[in-house]
């Protein structure tokens, strides 16, 4: 029996970048075997077994061979004739198909040692064109690298596409391409990852919201990516930088006079995207533009934007509205001192109201509506005073 | 592994085997690119386009005006214009399925490659471009085209991709009119003049351009850093006087022959069409 440790763990060392989880291939073993030194299963359809101390996970070698269409249409041969070669035959890009031995030793079959160094993200054999979801999973990876000068090779982009015209896309559940969108916007440049799926046709069928910015105009849609990039240097929050990305789709006005996000609605239903995202994301949609308008010598429609975004119930989220307008006030120009200024005013300005005591108005007699119309009018003094200091 | 770019192929069936015979072509390894019309006026569209789809990944292509004037026939989007030669295509039961291929064929290809003179970067229109686009233009105004043909709506343009006006490119154009001149550009252009303007009615060769007019790569500044392959144009019969642009259509489907060119080394490959 021999471990190797793969993928990820490899290629990161060599990049000189932490290392976050350890994965390992058993070469020659049975899960007999590892169950009987201590080895616990986790895996349902893959012999994959976490370490009885570390906790870290082994997987015995394997091979896979598609049987139908889709992402999880494989059988699995997992014997203990399959040799490291093969296991990492099976795998995605070069970079992430090489391994090391218990000596530190690098066994690179397919060339990933010399693609890391030419900063290229290519497939390791045509087996690539076997699974749809490698394609969210490559723009997932230019999303992660593209900093440092990762490009996606172009004879992978044509397997990339391939993929897509055969509708193999189709076959991925909603729950599965949010899991690598949501990914995805966590990485260090997020905007790669739609710009990538872009390339090879992919976006208009994952995200035919976000791709149809492009039909509106190209400024559009580039400042959706420019303000995704604006919030991905500013946090690590995936709402806040979903929110950013999804700022320009359309508030149409109906003939009820109120706001539909049509666009936006359908885009969380069909994905299936966590109300906190969505909340944020509808919220930055309705009110950025409100943010952008305000002059910071008005009371009013300070308050007015507070109790619109129910800020007074929900600082929290309000302090997150604040940041993903901040990411897009930055893609139109404004400055890191200005965006700055004005959300610390802002914040300032909501604590303040916080802090009024409205028991004074329950002791005055106050009572249901006449309440909420003396605390406005108290919470607009307040504004008022603060905002003639700040200035 | 080879990449060789092949010329109009128009139905021309069995001259494209004999081709890919000659050189040995193997889709495990090598691939092919064609600079459009698959299809119209030779005999055998339907047995072409049945072989080309099945090359997969192999095959890359972008679409002529003759592919858009069969899926504009196919669709029903249109009903007119010759389509003789299209007829056993159109009846075919894959006729819709190998339409629905069609449609996700780019306008525009663009790719680097390893060839003899280092990494090369190679540019594949059926027929031209436009003078002053440069690459990031050219490629984003193709995909303009490319979306519109996705759309769901698709087949709204290739109801009204028909026309030759507007007959010169602005930046202001938009809607159908924009799309039709963009078309026109990329799968009809011949002669243009240095406004842009197009001239669509004359098809002879480069000597004849009409007062004021010349081939359009004549006005291309791109060329010095790129390759520029193109078809459409058989009077040429492959002669463009310019180094790295290269005119593949040598009219096959007029008795003439089909030309693969090999990337790499710039090899030329013929088979004759009679």
């Amino acid at each position: 029996m021999e471990i190797y440790l793969v993928g990820g763990a490899v290629r990161d060392k060599l990049l000189g970048i932490p290392v976050k989880d350890r994965d390992w291939v058993v070469v020659g073993s049975t899960p007999e075997a590892l169950l009987e030194l201590g080895y616990q299963q986790v895996g349902k359809d893959f012999p994959v077994f976490l370490h009885p101390q570390t906790k870290e996970e082994y997987a015995l070698a394997r091979t896979e061979k598609k049987t139908g269409l889709g992402h999880s249409a494989f059988s699995v041969d997992a014997s203990p004739t399959i040799t490291l070669e093969e296991d990492l035959l099976r795998r995605d890009l070069t970079i992430n198909a090489m391994a090391e031995d218990s000596e530190g030793n690098l066994i690179d079959p397919y060339g990933g040692q010399e693609d890391l160094k030419n900063k290229i993200l290519r497939h390791v054999s045509p087996a690539f064109s076997e699974d749809p979801l490698r394609v969210l999973r490559v723009a997932r990876f230019s999303a992660r690298f593209a900093h440092l000068g990762f490009e996606v090779a172009q004879d992978t982009l044509v397997l990339m596409q391939h993929l897509v015209n055969n509708n193999e896309l189709s076959s991925l559940t909603p729950e599965r391409i949010w899991q690598e969108v949501r990914k995805a916007l966590g990485e260090t440049t997020p905007a790669f990852f739609f710009l990538t799926l872009r390339e090879c046709y992919a976006l208009g069928v994952v995200m035919q919201e976000i791709e149809s910015l492009f039909g509106i105009s190209m400024e559009k849609a580039r400042r959706s990516l420019m303000a995704l990039t604006k919030a991905a240097e500013l946090t690590p929050d995936t709402a806040i930088r979903f929110a950013a990305l999804c700022h320009e789709l359309p508030v149409v006005h109906d003939f009820s006079l109120s706001k539909n996000l049509r666009k936006l609605d359908s885009l969380c239903a069909r994905l299936k995207i966590p109300n906190d995202h969505k909340e944020l994301a509808a919220l930055t949609c309705l009110h950025w533009e409100d943010y952008a308008g305000l002059t910071l010598h008005e009371a009013e429609p300070i308050l007015n934007l507070f109790e619109h975004c129910d800020a007074f119930r929900r600082p929290e989220r309000f302090q997150f509205f604040l940041l993903a307008c901040k990411a897009i006030r930055k893609a139109w120009g404004d400055s890191e001192a200005n965006t700055e200024y004005r959300n610390k005013t802002l914040l300032d300005a909501l604590n303040l109201c916080q802090d009024i005591d409205s028991s004074v108005l329950a002791e005055a007699g106050y009572q249901h509506e006449e309440f909420g119309v003396q605390l406005r009018l108290l919470r607009l003094e307040e504004l008022e005073g603060f905002l003639k200091y700040e200035s | 592994m080879a990449v060789y770019a092949v010329g109009d192929i128009q139905g021309c069936y069995e001259p494209l085997l004999r081709l890919l015979d000659k050189i040995n072509f193997d889709p495990a390894s090598d691939r092919l690119w064609s600079v459009g019309d698959l299809v119209n006026r030779g005999p055998d569209s339907l047995l072409t386009l049945r072989f080309l789809k099945q090359l997969g990944p192999a095959f890359t292509a972008v679409l002529g005006n003759h592919d858009l004037h069969f899926m504009a026939l196919a669709t029903g989007a249109f009903d007119g214009g010759k389509k003789k030669t299209l007829k056993k295509l159109l009846a075919a039961p894959d006729c819709a399925e190998l339409c629905e291929w069609l449609r996700t064929l780019p306008i525009l290809h663009h790719e680097k490659l390893d060839t003899d003179k280092g990494r090369e970067s190679f540019l594949m229109i059926h027929a031209g471009l436009a003078p002053g686009w440069n690459l990031k233009q050219a490629k984003a105004y193709a995909r303009e085209i490319e979306d519109a043909l996705r759309d769901k709506n698709y087949t709204k343009f290739l109801q009204k991709m028909y026309g030759d006006e507007p007959d010169i490119w602005h930046e202001g154009l938009s809607g159908m009119k924009r799309l039709r001149v963009l078309t026109n550009y990329f799968t009809r252009i011949r002669f243009c003049n240095k406004e842009t303007q197009l001239n669509l009615a004359i098809k002879t060769g480069a000597s004849t351009a009409p007062k004021g007019f010349k081939p359009w790569y004549e006005y291309q500044k791109l060329s010095k850093e790129l390759t520029i392959l193109f078809g459409h144009w058989a009077t040429l019969n492959g002669v463009t006087d310019r180094e790295n642009v290269y005119a593949l259509d040598t009219g096959c489907v007029w008795g003439r022959c089909l030309t693969a060119l090999r990337l790499e080394d710039k090899q030329i490959f013929c088979t004759d069409c009679d």
